[in-house]
């Protein structure tokens, strides 16, 4: 493996040496590599930190045969994080640079394009940027075997272009140039992550950029990703992988990879990607959508994180209480509770201090991406189902899967069929006030200890709340069905009727009517109450996952009371998935 | 999270104001430990000014319900948020615990 900050020798080289700037991977910058050989140095992506920048400043000035030696900043491809701190790298060693970068990317940066350099996700203008050396262009693929490139004053590099055809019959250039007395640079194209993404290899060691991570939540789907190239440049990887011996992969975020662990998660990814269809692309107002999702969501499932564990807590307390000790512990050890926790606060932390400070857009999803899979690896609802309502732990898997739907660049949709609703609701309504325990079955397990303590921790644990609480229904005559996904459709209803309840409904009356050609379910409460009020943080969250069956949701002031209207459209004009 | 003590006439009064969760419980642990120390008879926890509570602050309102009922003293929760008064109810956290709404 690589000694971060520190000169080592490149395996499968004669003289190349590497020192590697690795950082935690963060959206701010990629990590850098600086490579020299007896006549040159290159330098892999400065990236976008600030001090990375002088650090790479100051190793290059210390190095033997500083200024003497021509340097090459090589860009794996044209992203903001990788590049922005070109310039001032340049202007801080005080010589001229070759800038180096895939044809493509070269005319993304010459033309200042924010978009394809995703500079826009950083609220920032592209500085200006001339390339010295366009890597890979088009024209390569029908040329002879080699061009020379002129940069600078007087200098020049011959580099050679060979078309390469992997194991899957797919052609793609590759290209290199001589480094120092013996040794020689490899530049592969590989586009996907971004149209100018390059792979290089020197010796044994392969830089692939952000290839490995292109299918990852939150950068699938950024201006210029492309599903097919991904695939094909995956594939062409792999078997590269194979042919040039690879004894380490470096990445663009985070820690390199050894070359035998290569093949493996290159063809996980490629599987991975497959199933990645219809992605909507990430522009700015995708985001800012994304951006207040995550802490919607992130509010939403702290709440229900604090309902499940808050009821694992109480339950122990009974237990306790009732001198079964040891069925309280095994009860608080079904589910890491200050862990979660810990995630969840640590998210919250995140979210107050990009607010006060500089804020790169995506930075907020990308941080509740990692909090989500946290959570997910350690919540594991079979263990829970015995003493939590299943439509609690249903309604956190569900917005767990929805969140990494959403942020993978899948449209929110819901696989729905047409539904009388009134049946719906009737069937929903009935479930929802029917004792969880029968008082039959409690009584019959007090011959066996056993038995009757676990029946005694689930009528403890199953407690309906609606059990004094009177609901009716009422429904129209004829009325049109409605497109929904009938669970999800009612574990949102129970998210509704928990609120209301527990502001202290006694009855709560649901009436089902059409209104022109909308279907409304509409909620009345006694005591009457603001839903406004009641729902607070939750609307904008409820809404919104109503809004994916196509229906609103309407808290109604009127004369006489207030009521809570959900309007769906009938199942005939709803978007149908095939 | 910011926390408030005074002395009323039945007891301490804490009021808490942010969220009470794994970067707070310390504070609030402490707090309620200084007070138990100096004799205080009863607790009332004002929660107008809490807008969030986590599983973890559920944990240490527990703990502190515990330590007073084995010294026969008593805690009761105020002035609770709907969404922070909703978590108590859902959890069965009312049985054990006295806790009012905002109004």
């Amino acid at each position: 493996m690589l000694e971060n900050y520190t000169w080592q020798s490149i395996p499968g080289t004669s003289s190349c040496e590497i020192y590697p700037l690795e950082r935690k991977p963060d959206i701010k910058s990629s990590n850098s590599y600086i490579i020299r050989s007896e006549a040159e140095f290159f330098i892999i992506d400065p990236g976008a930190d600030k001090e990375q920048i002088c650090q790479i400043a100051d190793v290059m000035i210390h190095s033997s045969g500083a200024k003497k030696k021509p340097v090459f900043i090589i860009l794996t491809h044209c992203h903001y994080d990788h590049l922005k701190g070109t310039q001032q790298l340049i202007l801080l060693l005080g010589y001229p640079c070759a800038i180096c970068i895939q044809e493509i990317g070269a005319e993304a940066i010459e033309a200042g394009d924010g978009k394809f350099t995703l500079s826009y996700l950083y609220n920032e203008k592209l500085p200006e940027h001339s390339v010295s050396i366009r890597l890979l262009e088009k024209n390569d693929w029908n040329l002879p075997t080699k061009r020379a490139v002129h940069f600078g004053k007087n200098a020049q590099i011959i580099l050679y272009h060979e078309i390469l055809e992997s194991s899957e019959g797919k052609q793609f250039l590759s290209q290199s140039m001589s480094v120092g007395k013996s040794d020689t640079i490899f530049f592969y194209h590989t586009p996907g992550h971004s149209p100018d993404s390059i792979c290089i290899r020197i010796g044994e060691l392969l830089f692939s950029g952000d290839l490995l991570l292109a299918s990852n939540p939150g950068i699938a789907g950024i201006p210029g990703w492309n599903k097919d190239q991904l695939i094909n440049s995956l594939n062409n990887l792999e078997w590269l992988s194979n042919q040039a011996n690879i004894q380490l992969c470096t990445l663009g975020h985070g820690r390199a990879l050894p070359g035998n662990k290569l093949s493996i998660i290159l063809q996980r990814t490629i599987l991975y990607t497959q199933r990645l269809d219809n992605i909507v692309e990430l522009d700015l107002d995708r985001v800012h959508f994304l951006d207040d999702y995550a802490k919607n969501l992130l509010d939403e499932i702290s709440e229900l994180f604090s309902v499940i564990s808050g009821k694992l807590l109480s339950l122990s307390y009974h237990l306790e209480s009732l001198s079964e000790e040891e069925e309280a512990q095994k009860i608080l050890d079904k589910l890491d509770i200050d862990a979660i926790d810990g995630f969840l606060s640590e998210f919250n932390k995140y979210v107050n201090e990009y607010s006060a400070g500089d804020q790169q857009e995506m930075a907020i999803p990308l941080k509740a991406i990692q909090v989500i899979m946290k959570i997910k690896k350690i919540f594991n609802d079979d263990q829970l189902k015995s003493v939590i309502n299943v439509s609690l732990l249903r309604r956190v898997r569900w917005l767990i899967l929805d969140f990494l739907n959403i942020m993978q660049g899948f449209r929110e949709e819901v696989l729905g069929k047409s539904e009388n609703i009134s049946l719906v609701l009737i069937e929903y309504l009935t479930e929802l006030q029917k004792p969880v325990i029968q008082d039959q079955d409690f009584m019959a397990s007090s011959g066996d200890e056993n038995a009757f303590v676990q029946e005694m921790i689930r009528r403890i644990a199953l407690r309906n709340i609606y059990e004094n609480v009177e609901i009716t229904f009422t429904s129209m005559i004829g009325v049109p069905n409605v497109y929904i996904e009938k669970e999800r459709f009612c574990d949102m209803m129970t998210a509704l009727f928990e609120s209301i309840v527990t502001a202290g409904a006694k009855r709560i009356q649901v009436e089902v009517s059409q209104q022109n050609e909308n279907i409304l379910i509409e909620l009345k409460s006694t005591p009457e109450m603001d839903f406004g009020h009641v729902l607070s943080r939750k609307v904008q969250f409820v809404e919104r996952i109503f809004m994916m069956f196509g229906a609103k949701l309407l808290c109604k002031e009127t004369d006489h009371n207030d009521r809570l209207i959900i309007e769906l459209l009938p199942a005939a004009d709803c978007f149908m998935v095939s | 999270m910011h926390l408030d003590i005074s002395i009323e006439e039945n007891g301490s009064l804490l009021s808490l104001k942010g969220r009470l969760d794994a970067l707070s419980m310390e504070q609030f642990e402490q707090a309620v430990k200084s007070q138990i120390e100096e004799g205080s008879s009863s607790f009332t926890l004002d929660f107008a000014e809490l807008v969030y509570i986590s599983s973890g602050g559920l944990r240490v309102i527990m703990n502190t319900v515990k330590i007073l009922e084995k010294q026969k003293r008593c805690l009761v929760i105020r002035n609770a948020q709907p969404n922070v008064y909703s978590i108590f109810m859902l959890t069965g956290f009312d049985k054990f615990i006295e806790i009012s709404q905002l109004a």
